[in-house]
């Protein structure tokens, strides 16, 4: 009765305590009302559609359960080729970016460098430039007759599509020519951060440039570091628009750039029009990033407490 | 009372925002009608509003504005986009059941998947198309129609029918006839051009066509029935038809007479360009591709008939959606669009082969040669190219299951992989993907 008695004037009409909630409810109002019809009204409809056999043209909705993500975990080699094709290029592509990047900020960070502000524009450049341009304009130089890499190369005739690995390593190229330059900006705002008194007590006690790299720089760096890896996690795992248009819808003849994304959409949009199975598809992305993501974190603070 | 106005505030702030989008969700067309009601009332019967949706470069555009001056009545809203754009946009408009022209472009693929729903479109022969198909090609109109012929999905633009275009250059180097008709004579089936091709390739080093996969289609295009019957059963395993296309099509890259080079990438022009194969399968609207992105080509390229029958590659359709308020009006006015007259004056204006045998006659496709071809007549080949093909059911997975089987004959051509087992992994996977 007390806890009754208690709680009737809060939600009295016309009560300062009543009117305040409301019109804090108001406020923040359009952002759930947009949130729930965009954000996670489709999140759970994507759940319900992946329960049927739905295709956009043909028969109608089907009820089969779970079906779809047997099939999906049990029976599709595609879908297996998928993932193992993401991690595969996130690998190639996030590892030399983010070492490339440390590098560059390292050296642009030095005092001997002259004309910072220039470097630092021409080094971002890459990340304002369209993904679309960027790979057609590499399409062309990874070109099996024509193209500039086989001539500089000398490997005429190397067809890079074809091969799976080849393939991976032209669409990580692309990658990590435009995100080098984003990465190179982040680090360096992290190295302003380290206080010049490290690397002078190092260097009067004799320690050299290399060294204070790996010994001041990285350890120093670690949170930065920790950005962006999951950043370019992030981007590895939903990687679409390379492979897409340097391959085809597929991925290429046998599948050999095709990323989960790409035959998420693939299967929704392409001639199959499956969207039951393209949403099961989603699902099971979703549960292989959130496991990648925290296995990344794992990692990573543990690297850091060490 | 300050408070109570807070809220009232917020409240219309929320209601304006909800409003405001209410208005951008119906568009301009609420707002124009609304200005022409009020302001300027119809005195006439009621405008009938139309929109058709189209793809760039078919010649209809000009047509439709002289419609709209012939019948003041209907008023056309005429709307472009690139082709992939448009059929995605069609096939999500239909999935969603909102933002459905009253007149839909189709090109010949994405009909087959069309054919699967039916209910979304009007039955052109419930309007009165029984006595315009006559004017069209038998093969063309059935293309249109579904299994049982009772239904009509739209009436036929263009055609892509096929001939075999091939070097001159490279024929005379090989020691073969360059005259179109002994070429014809001389590759009158697939065994010859395989033959041929090996003469070609022993003689000059030169491949004799361009990939594996195209010929493949070519074959494909010229059975009767390909991967489905007309009750949608899959045939992929028993129809001989197709099993020998895809033998023949491995064999011929095994033998090296393919150059190995997908359709459409720079590797392909080049080749168009400067003779790196000696033969392409060219449908009529290919000529305009080899002009523009092959220009050095000129004069080495001659046109014969195709090994064995014609076949046809591409054309389209005009469909009216089941969505549409107005079909009839609709139905006036393709009828009238794709009329024997007009498809004369679109061939005339833009080159696309016209779909109505009709005017097959006229001196300016009987007298249509070109330079590009060594002045062959290639108006006159094309006519007969279309008159000679055969209708294909394909049905509505038809792109599901050719993508799996060319996919393998890729691999086999790029990757040196076994063909049966690519063949056996085409099937696995077709029947994984139509599940």
């Amino acid at each position: 009765m007390s806890t009754k008695s208690n709680k009737k004037p809060r939600f009295k009409y016309g009560s300062q305590a009543s009117r305040d909630a409301l019109s804090g409810y108001l406020y923040v109002a359009p952002f759930f009302i947009l949130f729930l019809t965009f954000g996670i009204f489709p999140i759970f409809y994507n759940l319900y559609i992946s329960l049927f056999s739905w295709k956009l043209f043909g028969a109608e909705p089907e009820f089969i359960g779970l079906q779809n993500y047997v099939w999906l975990l049990t029976d599709d080699p595609t879908f297996i080729k998928a993932v193992v094709n993401t991690f595969s290029i996130w690998i190639i592509s996030t590892l030399p970016q983010l070492f490339i990047a440390l590098v560059l900020a390292y050296v642009l960070n030095q005092g001997f460098v002259k004309m910072k502000d220039m470097f630092r524009m021409a080094i971002f450049m890459p990340f304002i430039t369209s993904i679309l341009a960027v790979t057609i304009i590499f399409n062309s130089l990874f070109s099996r007759d024509f193209g500039l890499i086989n001539f500089i190369l000398g490997t005429a005739g190397l067809d890079w599509k074809i091969d799976r690995f080849l393939s991976h390593i032209a669409i990580a190229t692309m990658v990590n020519w435009r995100w080098v330059g984003y990465n190179t900006i982040i680090y360096m705002a992290g190295l302003q951060t380290i206080g010049k008194d490290l690397y002078e007590a190092a260097t009067i006690d004799g320690a050299n440039k290399i060294q204070q790299f790996f010994y001041i720089t990285i350890p120093q760096l670690r949170p930065i570091i920790l950005f962006t890896i999951i950043m370019s996690s992030i981007g590895g795992m939903s990687l679409f628009i390379e492979p897409l248009v340097f391959l085809d819808l597929r991925g290429g003849s046998h599948n050999q750039g095709l990323t989960m994304f790409l035959y998420l959409y693939e299967t929704a949009f392409g001639t199959k029009y499956n969207v039951g199975y393209s949403a099961a598809i989603s699902w099971v992305m979703f549960v292989i990033v959130v496991m990648f993501a925290l296995l990344n974190w794992f990692i990573t603070t543990k690297v850091i407490k060490d | 009372m300050k408070r109570f106005g807070l809220i009232l505030m917020s409240l219309m702030l929320l209601f304006s925002f909800a409003l405001a989008a209410c208005a951008t969700d119906e568009g301009g067309e609420g707002t124009t009608d609304e200005g022409n009601g009020t302001t300027t009332p119809e005195p006439d019967d009621e405008v009938i509003e139309l929109t058709f949706q189209n793809i760039p470069n078919t010649g209809l555009d000009v047509l439709v504005e002289q419609y709209q001056s012939e019948n003041p009545n209907i008023k056309i809203n005429y709307q472009e986009a690139e082709f992939a754009d448009h059929h995605n946009g069609l096939v999500t408009a239909m999935a969603a059941g909102s933002g459905i022209p009253d007149i839909a472009f189709v090109e010949i693929g994405f009909l087959e998947t069309f054919k699967g729903q039916q209910n979304n479109f009007t039955n052109l022969y419930d309007l009165g198309a029984k006595d315009a198909t006559g004017d069209y090609l038998d093969w063309k109109i059935k293309q249109a129609e579904n299994a049982d012929g009772s239904f009509l999905f739209g009436l036929p633009t263009d055609i892509g029918p096929m001939a075999m275009a091939y070097r001159t250059d490279i024929f005379e180097q090989a020691g073969l006839p360059t005259d179109p008709d002994e070429v014809s004579a001389l590759i009158t089936d697939w065994e010859k051009f395989v033959e041929v091709g090996k003469t070609v390739l022993e003689k000059t080093g030169k491949p004799m066509t361009d990939s594996g996969g195209t010929i493949y289609d070519t074959m494909v295009g010229q059975l009767t029935e390909v991967y489905f019957d007309e009750n949608n059963e899959l045939l992929l395993e028993t129809n001989a038809g197709v099993k020998e296309a895809y033998d023949r099509a491995t064999a011929m890259v095994e033998a090296g007479i393919t150059a190995k080079v997908g359709q459409w990438s720079p590797e392909w022009n080049a080749g168009i360009n400067d003779g790196g194969f000696a033969t392409l399968m060219a449908p009529a609207w290919m000529m305009n591709y080899m002009k523009s992105s092959a220009p050095d080509g000129a004069g080495n390229w001659n046109i014969a008939q195709m090994p064995v029958a014609s076949g046809n590659w591409g054309g389209s359709f005009l469909t009216i959606p089941a969505a549409s308020e107005h079909p009839q009006a609709a139905y006036d006015f393709i009828e009238w669009l794709l009329s024997v007259d007009n498809q004369y004056e679109i061939f005339k204006a833009t080159g696309n082969f016209p779909s109505t045998p009709g005017i097959y006659d006229k001196p300016e496709i009987q007298d249509w040669t070109d330079e590009y071809f060594q002045g062959a007549p290639v108006g006159q080949i094309y006519a007969e190219a279309a008159e000679k093909v055969v209708p294909v059911y394909f049905g509505p997975d038809h792109q599901t299951v050719n993508t799996a089987v060319k996919d393998a004959i890729n691999n086999v051509e790029n990757n040196d992989a076994d063909p049966q087992a690519e063949w056996d992994a085409a099937i696995e996977r077709v029947n994984r993907e139509l599940r």
